[in-house]
């Protein structure tokens, strides 16, 4: 069987027997039994992304050991993150791996934990947080599983046979240096496009939430002052007024957030795309096309960019800011359902005009949470790119006099 | 080569962007396509070329076939390793004491 595609067919397989046990669940258990049956895959999620397996022991220190695995990943233009003692490499787009060194006698232990990327959390997260789906996160972690161990095998379990560690690259590699700023120039760009790319999707999200929030007050609006006397007539005039106003509403934000963000969202893929082309060629040691730019032209252009990466890195949309976006949505859902209450219960004046100031108020609260949130975003930005204008600008000048003084 | 007029702040990039090539290529260069690979038009590249003699990053040699080529020297390898170094610790946001 063809190693690759075992990944996916256990995904395929998962999904099949986690939709019967869906169905079954949910149409025949009681909802108490449901709640202690969805708990199982939860129970399978901590023990996959917990559990520490050992890889092997190599005669060598944790740092030569741990350098000589991240050159190599980057030479197979894996995504490298470098931590203290440790390194994350991205397997797929769901997937990561954690390669732990430490010290043991006459030299290291190697071990790795499953992980995910940010997109994969993200899809975990919110099928643990909406508990009917919770089911089928078993899929989606044994995938993730079976994809890591995959990757260990194949690239990893090597480094740690006898003979099988290759040497560091050395400080004064050329070729190594460029290959790992190209990498990890690749890395935070193409993770800040993501970044960014979440961001958007999230915001246009909004933007149709907000679009249902309009649908909403019109329609109340719509109901309340209408004079028809019949109530079936004037539920549907108020409906259809109403979708025209969150239409327009969704979809004139909607355009709003693309014109904004898809500029700058098609900056960063380019971006992404030019460094891992880049780092393709110095991986394969081609040689780069007649009368184009140096790599280190690339590199110093791209390092202008950095900023901005880091920027897009933090603001990263809901999904990387689950807290207060899970507050945002709450609050918001919170608004629409005691908007709505106090419109239903309209003859009850001491109900309705209580509930339908605090769905006012929980609106205005998801509102606030998000400016917030923003101005904390942009004035992280700014103050990160005053800093690195002047840092940067630094260590050009002390470039320059190098030259200079040689 | 005529006694041309020497930058007096030479532009990092054309000076790594030589190096570059010549790095890249191992060996002594033809002046001709050292200049193309370079991207720089021929007055540029003569003064940059000069600079970087007289600064002993790179020298001239004359070949059997009456071809002169421009090879990098060791300290030429050097500059060009500090000056990818320092791109390495900027990409990396680490950067360097001055």
């Amino acid at each position: 069987m063809d190693r690759d595609i075992r990944p996916t067919l256990v995904l395929v397989v998962a999904f099949l027997v986690a939709l019967g046990f869906f169905f079954w669940i949910f149409t025949a258990v009681e909802w108490l039994v449901a709640l202690g049956l969805v708990s199982v895959p939860l129970a399978l999620f901590a023990v996959v992304f917990l559990w520490r397996v050992r890889i092997g022991h190599v005669a060598a220190p944790p740092e030569q050991v741990l350098a000589a695995i991240a050159h190599g990943m980057r030479l197979g233009l894996y995504r490298v993150s470098e931590e203290p003692g440790e390194l994350t490499i991205r397997v797929g787009s769901m997937s990561a791996v954690k390669v732990r060194a430490r010290p043991a006698l006459g030299g290291t232990d190697l071990t790795y934990t499953v992980y995910a990327t940010p997109g994969g959390w993200s899809l975990l997260m919110v099928m643990f947080f909406l508990w009917e789906l919770a089911v089928f996160t078993a899929p989606v972690t044994l995938f993730i599983l079976m994809q890591v161990r995959a990757f260990v095998r194949e690239r990893v379990l090597s480094y740690a046979l006898p003979g099988g560690l290759p040497p560091a690259p050395a400080p004064s590699d050329v070729r190594a240096i460029l290959i790992d700023s190209l990498s990890e120039g690749y890395r935070v760009a193409s993770e800040a496009a993501e970044a960014e790319k979440s961001a958007y999707h999230d915001l246009l999200a909004f933007a149709f939430f907000l679009g249902f929030v309009a649908w909403g007050l019109v329609f109340i609006e719509a109901l309340l002052s209408s004079a028809e006397v019949d109530f079936a007539r004037r539920l549907q005039d108020s409906s259809l007024i109403a979708l025209v106003a969150g239409t327009a509403v969704a979809v004139a934000l909607g355009l709003g957030i693309r014109y904004v963000l898809r500029p700058r969202l098609r900056l960063l893929e380019t971006w992404a795309t030019r460094l891992r082309e880049a780092l393709a060629r110095e991986a394969g040691g081609a040689r780069p096309p007649e009368a184009s730019p140096s790599a280190f032209e690339l590199l110093s252009e791209a390092s202008k960019e950095v900023p901005v990466w880091f920027a897009a890195l933090r603001r990263g949309g809901m999904s990387r800011e689950p807290g207060t976006w899970v507050a945002i949505f709450f609050a918001g859902i919170w608004g629409v359902t005691l908007l709505g209450l106090a419109v239903s219960l309209a003859g009850l004046v001491l109900i309705a005009i209580p509930a339908g100031a605090a769905g006012l108020g929980f609106l205005a609260l998801a509102y606030l949470l998000y400016r917030g949130w923003q101005r904390r975003v942009e004035a992280e930005r700014a103050s990160v790119m005053a800093s690195w204008d002047l840092r940067l600008s630094a260590i050009r000048a002390q470039m320059e006099r190098f030259l200079q003084d040689l | 080569m005529a006694d041309p007029e020497l930058p007096e702040r030479p532009d990092l990039y054309v000076v790594a962007r030589l190096l570059e090539r010549l790095w890249r290529e191992n060996r002594p260069m033809l002046k001709t396509r050292l200049q193309l690979a370079a991207n720089v038009n021929y007055d540029v590249f003569t003064r940059y070329v000069s600079w970087m003699v007289g600064k002993g990053l790179v020298s001239m040699e004359n070949s059997p076939d009456g071809h002169e080529r421009v090879a990098m020297t060791p300290k030429g390898y050097e500059a060009y390793r500090r000056l990818v170094q320092w791109i390495n610790e900027i990409v990396h946001n680490r950067f360097p004491e001055p």
